[in-house]
């Protein structure tokens, strides 16, 4: 027997597991659940890994003068809502999670039924606000073991599930955006995007896992430095509020790619694209031909549905250009140049909508 | 192994813990094969065990459960691999793989490996995949599979002469 057969032979008799990957992996058998989970995040990496790369990060610089001169629980959309990707203003028509104390409680709320403690960190869910589309909450996190000082970015990550009318979906890895407070607290926002455009008054229920942040002394850059794990769950009631939601259907279909849906709300375009089996990426340019900033997607194995979320960033939008793409690099391109970047043989539709 | 797979079908969860258990450890090593830390390697063989849990159901020849198992395997982990490479894209990586455990002998091999090397060593050698059903897990041409596969040989061999 060669030297090569016998490391293979070596390799097929190996049977160890890390710990760490046994761990997740009995948790999980432990824990199938018991009806379909929903795929509403699938594809999540592909397309938030592209996110990064067309928007770069956000800037976003922790204002601890600013904090302390309001109770954070209760205020949270007004430190982190012209920092978050899906930027504009909230706090005028979030619902608040919370019964707020006087501006002398030291920024702390008298009572609230949205707050869980595990190992020493605290999650604290803090106002809502639904475009219909989307659920966009905020929340604190602190930690008493502190550390989150020496977060380097915008970012906690969060993993869990959510459930929404009795379906649950898999929540992979969120990104709770915001600004570090203090040594201990951290304050952000996370969005879920719901299944089906929502109205009136609703409810998501949140399970939250594990809480994640990176640390600039730990230069590990591929998974979290630090990640607590716990069940930080609760029930978030909201009301969608769609009064100035434009909810267009188009129904144009080239090549086996189907355009359904546009949504324009104040915060965020979502374009739902049908596509079975195939790469799908859409584009959306303004009447100026600027591109809109592409935040996350996510596909339906099962129905081919792709739904891509733009966010808007205060731009006053006339008239929106639509392009799908099957070609993933030429879609970052046109996404980082612009209207006038389009190859015209290499977009597979353009659909020109008034809003 | 046919009538465990047609009881998981039936959304047997007894049944179908037991297959995830006998396929625990190919599925560490495939997936090992393409990304760079066993935090990754869980969260994909996670999304791996939901989503064979729902689509099982879709299977439609039992005896092709471990190739079934093994594409949806190899798309997290690539799914998983695309957002490290962008999201680290300007950072520099420091040292080798995160091992896990040290004796690793083999670990260290495949990481000698060109990464488009790796994956089909540990599907041919190790899991036994033939070549047909390495090209049609991975969208590429059966010709291409068997150049790559003796060619990465012919890089493992090199190694041990060094």
């Amino acid at each position: 027997m060669s030297i090569f057969e016998k490391t293979m032979q070596e390799m097929r008799e190996d049977q160890r597991i890390p710990e760490c990957v046994e761990e997740v992996f009995a948790e999980t058998l432990d824990n199938l659940p018991e009806k379909k989970r929903k795929t509403a995040n699938r594809k999540w990496y592909k397309y938030a890994a592209a996110a990064l790369v067309i928007a770069g990060t956000i800037n976003c610089l922790a204002n601890p003068a600013f904090a302390a001169k309001l109770p954070l629980v209760g205020n949270i959309f007004r430190m982190v809502q012209e920092k978050v990707p899906f930027s504009g203003n909230y706090s005028e028509k979030a619902e608040s999670l919370t019964v707020i104390g006087t501006e002398d409680s030291q920024s702390r709320v008298e009572q609230n039924d949205y707050s869980v403690t595990v190992g020493g960190v605290t999650f604290t869910a803090s106002e809502v606000y639904c475009d219909g589309v989307s659920v966009f909450l905020t929340a604190e996190v602190t930690n008493d073991n502190g550390g989150f000082a020496k977060i380097p970015g915008e970012s906690m990550y969060l993993r869990g599930s959510w459930n929404y009318e009795g379906e649950e979906y898999s929540w992979g890895m969120e990104y709770l955006r915001g600004v570090v407070v203090d040594d201990h607290t951290f304050v952000g926002m996370v969005k879920f995007n719901l299944p089906e455009y929502a109205t009136g008054p609703k409810k998501l229920t949140v399970s939250v896992t594990s809480i994640g942040w990176d640390d600039v002394d730990i230069r590990d850059n591929d998974a979290e430095a630090h990640r607590v794990k716990g069940n930080w769950n609760m029930d978030i009631p909201f009301t969608a509020d769609t009064e100035t939601v434009k909810n267009i259907t188009v129904g144009r279909e080239e090549k086996g790619y189907t355009l359904e849906h546009i949504i324009l709300s104040k915060y965020q375009v979502t374009a739902q694209v049908t596509a079975p089996d195939k790469e799908c990426y859409v584009a959306l340019f303004t009447q100026d031909g600027e591109a809109l900033a592409f935040e996350s997607g996510s596909m339906d194995e099962d129905t081919g549905v792709n739904r891509f979320f733009f966010a808007v960033q205060g731009k006053t939008i006339t008239k929106l250009y639509v392009s799908v793409w099957d070609d993933f690099s030429a879609w970052v391109q046109a996404c980082k140049q612009g209207m006038d970047s389009i190859d015209a043989d290499r977009v597979v539709l353009i659909e020109e909508l008034e809003m | 192994m046919d009538l465990l797979v047609q009881r998981a079908k039936r959304q047997d969860k007894t049944a179908f813990i037991q297959l995830m258990e006998k396929h625990k450890s190919s599925m560490y090593k495939v997936a090992r094969a393409i990304l760079k830390n066993d935090e990754d390697v869980a969260d994909a063989m996670q999304e791996t065990i939901l989503t064979c849990w729902e689509k099982i159901h879709t299977l439609r020849q039992d005896a092709y459960f471990k190739t079934w198992l093994t594409r949806i395997l190899i798309n997290h982990c690539n799914a998983m691999y695309r957002k490290r490479q962008l999201c680290v894209a300007e950072v520099q990586e420091e040292g080798g793989m995160d091992y896990g455990y040290c004796d690793v002998e083999w670990k260290v091999l495949l990481n000698a490996l060109e990464e488009k090397y790796r994956l089909l060593i540990v599907l041919y050698y190790v899991e036994g995949f033939k070549s047909r059903e390495i090209a049609d897990m991975l969208g590429i041409k059966e010709s291409t599979v068997r150049t790559r596969i003796a060619r990465a040989r012919e890089q493992l061999e090199m190694q041990y002469k060094r």
